[in-house]
């Protein structure tokens, strides 16, 4: 009895999510391939002439973005009109600069001109236009605009018990690496940066340093992974960053199912510490270390159910997520009951609260 | 109008093409190019979507083609002093934050810089992108100036109760009327006036036949007030410096920047600097600067201004205005050709503000200096001096008489 009612269950689920249609989706990405940031004292590549300049996208970053944008257009062809409108689309970005050339190449990738938008025939390209706050009040993307009490929160983090543990496990890794670059490196930051740094080399086929070598490299990505998830350590601070993204898409998918005018396609071009901030308060994963390029997609049904995928890069396969607050089949309602604690109400407010 | 604009040009074609050579750094402004009728109006035969290929309000095909060329001819004017090759420190772009005006930024950086060595990322596309940068409309006093201003808004009420602006309404009546009644929409200042003239402009652009209550006021009738409806918002010093104040701030910041700072120097600000803007944008950095003869700026019309250095420690100044195919020499009072620096500062001077200058007394009504103005303060001063005696002299009583309810009210300590 209790099989057949689970069999019938699951074809009525089966003609359920056959039945609905996709209403709209919000695409949240890490910018592409960047030259580095910083170098160190001991680095043999540095004074390595990056064309365009530290922290830009490569030529290889651009491609990758492009990619991203053409891969997209080809996972969601019957959702995304052939034309680009306005109105169905919205472009949003971290104001850092590779971001948002990241933003421009995307929207080339997804939307090249067709028949009655080619505006030049010798560049089948059209100008789209991207949208970002200044960082200083952006919550949204670079989240990093004030919030006292998160600030707090963050320094008794860095004080914590948690962080002291990993000073004390990576004591001899910290020793080491500051013997071979040159510089003091005495905590999980400053290793995260270091990691970025050397990936990119490894991306560009600059050869690394005796000293470094493949398990080294895989060690320090995961602290890297670590240090990004230190941000959003307690539920609060969960809240306060990527809660403040999943409530920005909660609200647009609210309007979307009371018809209200807004924008079925949702871009967002940010970084790898914004991806974390977002799968934290989802509850997705511990710690991570986005790719490039790394994208989180959630898709809103006119059936009111939201689907979340991650896609590790444009190479991979897009996975679907199991929301772990919410039901199988996570409708809005179910999803803001599950994230409650995840979700601010009035971020201005709550970021003066003393917890 | 522009018949004058394009023989004056003909007439200073040397100075069109002045000498480069010693080009330290160029900051443009520009209109965005062609677009849709921001909103049809309500009797409108074409206000039908369908009858436009993009929606109310946004760039056009031609419009990008505009923006492409007007790239294009940047490329050409600077063809040593701009590398090829794109560089965050060469250029630096600002929008307002509207879609039609960043779009056109972004047609205009296809023209002026389409990939060359290693810029070319994808062989298939001559296009790379490049940042614009944006501030949020209602945070942006300096291009977009549509921060709300109090002290504007008040003294750009009180520059329609003057007599030229009463005799126009005056003048103006039966148009309005007439306007009114056939565009299903009231028409009754010079500013309304102008988005209609501006909507029939487009159709006709477009070959749209017009209505032919349309056609006997278009565009005769209309033209005049339509080109001094852009000067309006700027037309007294202090509407002129409240206004476009910022703006000029920040280009006089920039260039003293230029002047300044070591060439080596670490931040060293780029040497081209491009906004895209609106036609307000334009016509009013032209009429604060004395420099615009009525007229509505058409698409892509640029604003250039050009610091020179001709020898160690000498700087001057070159503003070009281009509405047609060339850029024409303007004069600022009485400097045009070769201004020097220093003088231009001086002459500038009365119409720039700081941003934090500029919100203090944008939102302190009170510290006016128009003699009116100081009666109204006398007369608000007697009255709030009255107002408190009065009701001190309430309170006391009261409190006289509930002196032991009154300290028993839980909210005492929040008074």
């Amino acid at each position: 009895m209790m099989f057949f009612k689970r069999l019938l269950t699951f074809f009525l689920c089966v003609l359920y999510v056959n039945a609905a249609n996709l209403k709209q989706i919000h695409v949240l990405f890490r910018h592409g391939e960047r030259s580095p940031r910083s170098t160190y004292p001991k680095d043999p590549h540095k004074d390595f002439k990056w064309d365009g300049g530290l922290g830009q996208l490569t030529n290889n970053g651009k491609l990758q973005m492009y990619i991203l944008g053409q891969e997209l257009r080809n996972h969601y062809n019957d959702f995304i009109p052939k034309y680009y409108w306005p109105v169905d689309v919205n472009f949003s970005s971290s104001s850092v600069a590779r971001c948002l050339t990241s933003a421009e190449l995307v929207g080339a990738g997804l939307f090249p001109p067709q028949d009655v938008q080619i505006w030049n025939p010798d560049l089948l390209w059209q100008p789209i236009p991207i949208h970002y706050l200044p960082r200083n009040v952006d919550n949204l993307l670079t989240m990093k605009s004030n919030c006292t009490e998160y600030d707090n929160q963050f320094r008794q983090v860095h004080n914590s018990s948690k962080v002291l543990q990993y000073n004390q496990a990576y004591e001899n890794l910290y020793e080491y690496l500051t013997i071979h670059t040159g510089m003091t490196v005495d905590n999980i930051e400053t290793v995260e940066s270091l990691h970025n740094t050397l990936e990119i080399y490894q991306m560009n086929n600059l050869s690394l340093p005796y000293w470094i070598n493949d398990t080294l490299m895989a060690q320090m990505k995961i602290i890297a992974a670590q240090n990004l998830a230190i941000y959003s350590e307690t539920n609060y601070m969960k809240r306060m960053k990527g809660g403040y993204f999943i409530k920005t898409v909660l609200d647009l998918m609210k309007s979307s199912l009371n018809s209200k005018k807004v924008p079925s396609i949702n871009m967002y071009a940010a970084h790898d510490l914004t991806l974390v901030h977002v799968m934290r308060a989802l509850d997705l994963i511990d710690t991570l270390k986005p790719e490039l390029g790394a994208t989180l997609i959630f898709e809103l049904y006119d059936d009111e159910q939201i689907k979340v995928y991650y896609w590790e890069n444009w190479k991979g396969k897009i996975e679907e997520q199991l929301l772990p607050h919410c039901r199988t089949i996570c409708r809005v309602e179910q999803f803001q009951e599950g994230y409650q604690e995840f979700i601010p109400e009035n971020w201005y407010e709550e970021c003066q609260v003393k917890i | 109008m522009f018949l004058f604009t394009t023989l004056s040009c003909v007439l200073a074609i040397p100075f069109c093409f002045a000498n480069l050579s010693d080009l330290d750094s160029v900051v443009v402004v520009f209109r965005h190019g062609d677009r849709t009728p921001i909103r049809p109006y309500p009797t409108d035969p074409y206000r039908n979507r369908s009858y436009w290929p993009v929606d109310w309000g946004m760039l056009t095909n031609i419009g990008k083609l505009r923006q492409y060329n007007l790239g294009q001819y940047f490329r050409q004017r600077y063809p040593s002093f701009l590398p090829a090759i794109y560089s965050e420190k060469d250029i630096y772009v600002r929008s307002t934050d509207v879609d039609r005006t960043i779009m056109s930024a972004a047609s205009n950086l296809a023209g002026l810089y389409p990939p060359v060595g290693t810029d070319i990322w994808n062989e298939n596309i001559a296009w790379q992108p490049i940042p614009i940068h944006t501030l949020p409309q209602h945070e942006d006093p300096i291009l977009a100036a549509k921060k709300p201003c109090k002290k504007y808004d008040f003294l750009q009420k009180q520059l329609f109760q003057t007599a030229y602006f009463r005799n126009i309404s005056h003048v103006n009546h039966d148009l309005y009327a007439y306007l009114s009644k056939y565009s299903g929409q009231t028409i009754s200042d010079i500013e309304k006036l102008e988005y209609l003239y501006s909507t029939f402009q487009i159709e006709t652009w477009n070959n749209f036949t017009l209505p032919d209550w349309a056609k006997k006021v278009y565009p005769q009738k209309m033209e005049k007030w339509a080109a001094l409806s852009f000067a309006t918002p700027t037309f007294t010093e202090d509407l002129a410096r409240l206004k476009t104040g910022p703006f000029f701030f920040e280009l006089l910041e920039y260039f003293r920047n230029r002047t300044e700072t070591p060439r080596n120097a670490q931040y060293f600000s780029p040497k081209f600097m491009m906004y895209s803007a609106h036609d307000t944008t334009i016509a009013s950095l032209l009429n604060s600067m004395g420099a615009f003869e009525y007229h509505c700026p058409p698409y892509t019309a640029t604003i250039i201004f050009e610091l020179h250095r001709p020898k160690e420690n000498s700087w001057y100044i070159n503003i070009f205005y281009k509405n047609t195919s060339e850029a024409r020499l303007i004069k600022v009072k009485d400097c045009s050709f070769d201004c020097d620096w220093q003088y231009f500062q001086q002459i500038l001077s009365p119409i720039t503000i700081n941003t934090k200058q500029w919100e203090s007394e944008c939102n302190s009504l009170l510290l006016f200096s128009t003699i009116l103005n100081f009666y109204i303060l006398i007369g608000a001063l007697v009255v709030s001096l009255i107002g408190i005696t009065v009701l001190l002299l309430l309170v006391r009583r009261r409190a006289r008489a509930n002196r032991n309810l009154y300290s028993q009210l839980p909210e005492e300590e929040y008074a």
